[in-house]
C-alpha cells in the first residue's frame, strides 16, 4: 500500500491487438509503437502492466522481452511483464524478471498469469510442465516459489573481488536453492546475481472467489476483476487487493469494473474502496489512442489534487508499494 | 578490385578466467551501465554484432561453486532486447540452448527480438552437458547425450516453421518436437526470424552448419588451420545448393594493442599473468588430473603423479573436455620439462588463444590480410576488461581497415544483421 490515505495506480496493457488511431501512431509489430506509448504513461502511474500472449490467439511480443527493450526508457514508471509461469522455465522467468530489474535500477516487477488451454499442445505436452489431470494451483505456487527462491540464491554481497585470496565470489554467499516438487525440480544457485530490489515484487490476478485463495499465497500484490471481491479478498488474507478498472468498456477477453463516471465521482468512489482495503487501482488500456489521453490529462491529475496518488520516482517499486525492503532470508536466521 | 569486407563482433566478456576482474579498470559484470558501454562502443565503432556465451548452471569444482573467476550473468535474450533499446544498427547474438529451451516458447521470444530491434538478432545454437544443467530445468536430464545434435536441429527446423507462419496455425511432428497450435508473433512471415550461428566443428556439426546456419563461431584461428576449415565448411556447401558466401566463418580470437610490437608483447604477458593467477592454475589442473591439487606450489613442477581416471569427474560446468587424461598430462609434463615451464606457466601456455598483438595498425593488418586471404571472414573478439576492453581497438584499429577498405565506415541504414553480414534478406 502507497502512502496513508493514497493508493497505488498502473496502467494495463492487456492482449488485445491494438488498432492504428490518429494519435497511436505507427505499427504495433515494431518497437517504436511502445516507445512513443511508453512515454506517454511515463510519470502518471507507479507501474505498467504488459500481458502475455503466450498459447493465445491474439498476437503480441513476449512480454519479458518487450518489457526488457522498453526498460532502458522507462524513466519513472516500473514494469511489471506477465509470464504464463505455469509453461515456462522458472529459471529464465526468474533470471529476466532479475535482469530487468538491473535494467530499470529497481523497478521491475512481475505478473503471474495464466494461459489459455491451447499452451499445453503449443509446449507439446513434455515431462515436466503440469499434467492435464494434474493440480493447476499445485504448478503455479511451485513455479512462483522458485521464481522467488532463485533471486535469494545470491546474497547481495556474494561478489567479493578479493585480490588477496583471487576470489572473484564467495561460495558461501550463494545457496542452492533445492527445490523438489511433485512434478518438476530445480537446484540453483540462479546464474544472475541477486536483483537489485532483492526480490522484485510479484502480482497476481483474480477474477472470481475461487481465485482468490491461490492469488493470495502467491502475490504480493493482487489484481481483482471487480469491486465485489474485495470484502472476500480481504478475508483470503490479500494484504493488496487492486481493482482494474475499464473507461466505458472493458478490452476484449477481460473483466473488469467499467467506469463511466467523471473524474470527480471516481475520486468518490476511490475513498469508499479504499475504505474497504483497497490498496490501488489499475487502469486498463483499450484504445491506446484515447485512453492515455484522457487519463493523464483529466483522471490521475483528479486523484493527484485529492491526493489519493503522488508520484514516487527516487523510490523503487517495493518501496513505492509499500512492501519494505527484500531482508535476505541469512540475516533473517536466529 | 573492392576488398572483401571484414566481419568484426565484440563479445561481452563471459565467465571464465580470461575475464580479468582484478585490474582497476574492471567494471561490474552485471550493471546495466557496462552491457551499455559496451554496446555503444560497439556501434560506435560500427562492429557488426555484439556476441553473448551462455551458462545456465554455475561452474562447479569439487561439489563447491567455481570462486576464482567472474560469475553472474543476465539473462540472454533479456539483456539482448535492453541493448536493443539503446542501439541502432549493432546486431544482437545470443547463445541459447536447444537442451533447455522449447521451441514455441524460444521462437516467441527470438522472433520478438528480431521485430524489436528492426531484424538485427541472431541464435547461437548449442546444446548443454545433461545431468549437470538439467538440475536446474524441469525436464532433467531428459535427452541421451548422443542425440544432442538430433534434437537441435530438429528444434531448429521446429523454429523455422514457426517464423515462417506467423500469425497462422503450426503443427510440427518428429521425434524430438510434437506441437502445434497458432503461432502468435506480429509481423508478416519470417519478419522473425534471426540470423542462424552453429560452432560446428565436428564432422556432423560441419554438415549441421552447412546446411542450417549463417554462419560458424568457429575455434580456428591461427593461420593454416583457419584456412583449411574456411576451405573444408565453404566446399560442403554446393551440396546443400548453396552460394560460398551465404555461410560466415567467424573465429573467436583476442586482441591486444600496444605503442611498439615489444610494449604490446609486454602487455599480453602481463594480462595471461592476470588471467591465470596461481590459483587459477592449480585449479585449472585440476580439471585434468581429476583430483584436489591443492598442496602444489604454482611456480613449481608439474605433479608427478598421475590423473585420476578412475573418479567421477570433480569439475563441471567447463568447456573443456579430456578424453584422454593419461596422455594428455603426458604432453603437459614433456611440454613443461621441455621448456621449463613451472605450473602457471605452462598453464598460461596451454589455455593461449589466438591473441593479435602489436600496433594497431599491425594489428589490423593481420586481420585484414587474414580475410583476405581466406583464413576467416572476420572475427568475434573477446576483450579482457568490462566494460571498455573494445574502447581502444574501436578508436585505433577500425580507422585502419576502413582506410584499406575492408571495413564500412557506416552502417547501411535499416541493414539489419543479415545486412550487416552481408547475407542474403
Amino acid at each position: 500500500m502507497a502512502q496513508e490515505g493514497a493508493i497505488n495506480l498502473a496502467f494495463g496493457l492487456s492482449l488485445d491487438r491494438p488498432g492504428p488511431t490518429a494519435d497511436s501512431g505507427g505499427d504495433p509489430a515494431g518497437a517504436r509503437f511502445w516507445e512513443r506509448l511508453l512515454v506517454r504513461l511515463d510519470g502518471h502511474a507507479d507501474l505498467l502492466t504488459l500481458a502475455d500472449p503466450f498459447g493465445g490467439a491474439t498476437s503480441g511480443f513476449d512480454a519479458l522481452i518487450l518489457a526488457n527493450r522498453l526498460g532502458p526508457l522507462a524513466r519513472d514508471i516500473g514494469l511489471v511483464p506477465a509470464a504464463a509461469v505455469d509453461w515456462q522455465e522458472p529459471f529464465h522467468v526468474s533470471t529476466a524478471v532479475a535482469t530487468l530489474d538491473y535494467v530499470t535500477r529497481g523497478r521491475a516487477g512481475l505478473l503471474l498469469q495464466s494461459a489459455p488451454a491451447a499452451a499445453a499442445e503449443a509446449v507439446g505436452r513434455l515431462p515436466g510442465f503440469p499434467e492435464p489431470e494434474g493440480d493447476p494451483a499445485q504448478d503455479r505456487r511451485d513455479a512462483a516459489l522458485v521464481i522467488r527462491a532463485l533471486w535469494d540464491s545470491w546474497r547481495d554481497d556474494a561478489v567479493i573481488r578479493d585480490a588477496a585470496s583471487h576470489r572473484f565470489l564467495d561460495a558461501g554467499r550463494l545457496a542452492r536453492v533445492g527445490f523438489r516438487g511433485k512434478t518438476f525440480s530445480v537446484l540453483g544457485p540462479s546464474i544472475t546475481p541477486r536483483p537489485p530490489q532483492g526480490r522484485p515484487p510479484v502480482a497476481a490476478s483474480a477474477a472470481t472467489p475461487q481465485d482468490l485463495a491461490l492469488a493470495a499465497e502467491t502475490g504480493d500484490f493482487v489484481f481483482l476483476a471487480s469491486a465485489a471481491l474485495l470484502p472476500e479478498a480481504r478475508k483470503a488474507g490479500i494484504a493488496a487487493p487492486w481493482l482494474d478498472l475499464a473507461l466505458g468498456a472493458a478490452p476484449a477477453g477481460v473483466q473488469a469494473e467499467i467506469w463511466s463516471g467523471s473524474p470527480a465521482d471516481l475520486v468518490a468512489r476511490i475513498r469508499e474502496w479504499r475504505a474497504q482495503g483497497l490498496a490501488g487501482v489499475r487502469f486498463l488500456l483499450r484504445d491506446l489512442g484515447g485512453d492515455p489521453a484522457v487519463l493523464t490529462r483529466d483522471f490521475i491529475p483528479a486523484l493527484r489534487s485529492a491526493g489519493l496518488w503522488r508520484p514516487a520516482p527516487e523510490l523503487n517499486l517495493r518501496d513505492r508499494l509499500g512492501l519494505g525492503p527484500a531482508i535476505h532470508p541469512h540475516l533473517l536466521a536466529s | 578490385m573492392t576488398q572483401k569486407q571484414v566481419i568484426i563482433g565484440a563479445q561481452f566478456p563471459g565467465v571464465n578466467n580470461f575475464t580479468v576482474w582484478s585490474d582497476p579498470s574492471a567494471g561490474s559484470q552485471i550493471d546495466f551501465s557496462s552491457f551499455a558501454h559496451f554496446a555503444r562502443t560497439a556501434e560506435r565503432g560500427k562492429l557488426d554484432f555484439l556476441f553473448l556465451a551462455e551458462g545456465l548452471r554455475l561452474r562447479e569444482q569439487k561439489g563447491r561453486i567455481h570462486e576464482l573467476d567472474v560469475a553472474g550473468r543476465p539473462n540472454t535474450l533479456a539483456i539482448l532486447a535492453a541493448i536493443a533499446g539503446i542501439t541502432e544498427n549493432l546486431g544482437l547474438i545470443g547463445t541459447l540452448s536447444t537442451t533447455f529451451n522449447e521451441p514455441y516458447s524460444l521462437a516467441r521470444q527470438l522472433g520478438s527480438l528480431n521485430l524489436l530491434s528492426g531484424g538485427r538478432a541472431g541464435w547461437n545454437l548449442v546444446t548443454s552437458p545433461g545431468a549437470f544443467t538439467g538440475a536446474n530445468f524441469r525436464r532433467g536430464d531428459h535427452l541421451p547425450h548422443e542425440e544432442r545434435y538430433e534434437r537441435a536441429e530438429a528444434f531448429l527446423l521446429a523454429a523455422q516453421e514457426l517464423w515462417a507462419r506467423a500469425g497462422e496455425d503450426f503443427a510440427v511432428s518428429n521425434k524430438h518436437v510434437r506441437i502445434r497450435g497458432r503461432f502468435n508473433l506480429p509481423g508478416a512471415p519470417d519478419a522473425g526470424r534471426p540470423v542462424i550461428l552453429q560452432a560446428g566443428d565436428s564432422e556432423t556439426g560441419r554438415e549441421l552448419a552447412a546446411r542450417r546456419a549463417d554462419a560458424i563461431y568457429s575455434r580456428h584461428s591461427r593461420f593454416e588451420e583457419a584456412r583449411a576449415f574456411y576451405a573444408d565448411v565453404k566446399g560442403r556447401l554446393s551440396r546443400y545448393g548453396r552460394a560460398p558466401d551465404s555461410l560466415k566463418i567467424l573465429p573467436g580470437a583476442a586482441f591486444v594493442l600496444g605503442e611498439t610490437a615489444e610494449d604490446a608483447q609486454e602487455r599480453l604477458k602481463e594480462i595471461r599473468r592476470q588471467q591465470v593467477s596461481p590459483r587459477t592454475a592449480v585449479d585449472f589442473l585440476e580439471q585434468l588430473w581429476n583430483r584436489d591439487l591443492s598442496a602444489y606450489d604454482a611456480e613449481g613442477p608439474l605433479p608427478e603423479i598421475d590423473p585420476d581416471v578412475d573418479s567421477a569427474a570433480i569439475s563441471h560446468g567447463r568447456a573443456n573436455a579430456y578424453p584422454d587424461r593419461l596422455k594428455t598430462a603426458r604432453e603437459w609434463r614433456a611440454l613443461a620439462e621441455a621448456e621449463k615451464l613451472s605450473i602457471r606457466d605452462l598453464v598460461i601456455k596451454v589455455t593461449a588463444r589466438r591473441h593479435f598483438v602489436g600496433t594497431p595498425e599491425a594489428v589490423a593488418r593481420e586481420i585484414h590480410e587474414s580475410v583476405q586471404a581466406e583464413a576467416a571472414d572476420g572475427y568475434v573478439f573477446a576483450p579482457h576488461l568490462t566494460p571498455g576492453g573494445f574502447d581502444e581497438f574501436v578508436a585505433t584499429v577500425v580507422p585502419w581497415l576502413q582506410e584499406w577498405g575492408s571495413f564500412r565506415r557506416d552502417y547501411a541504414e535499416g541493414a539489419g544483421l543479415r545486412g550487416n553480414l552481408g547475407l542474403a534478406a
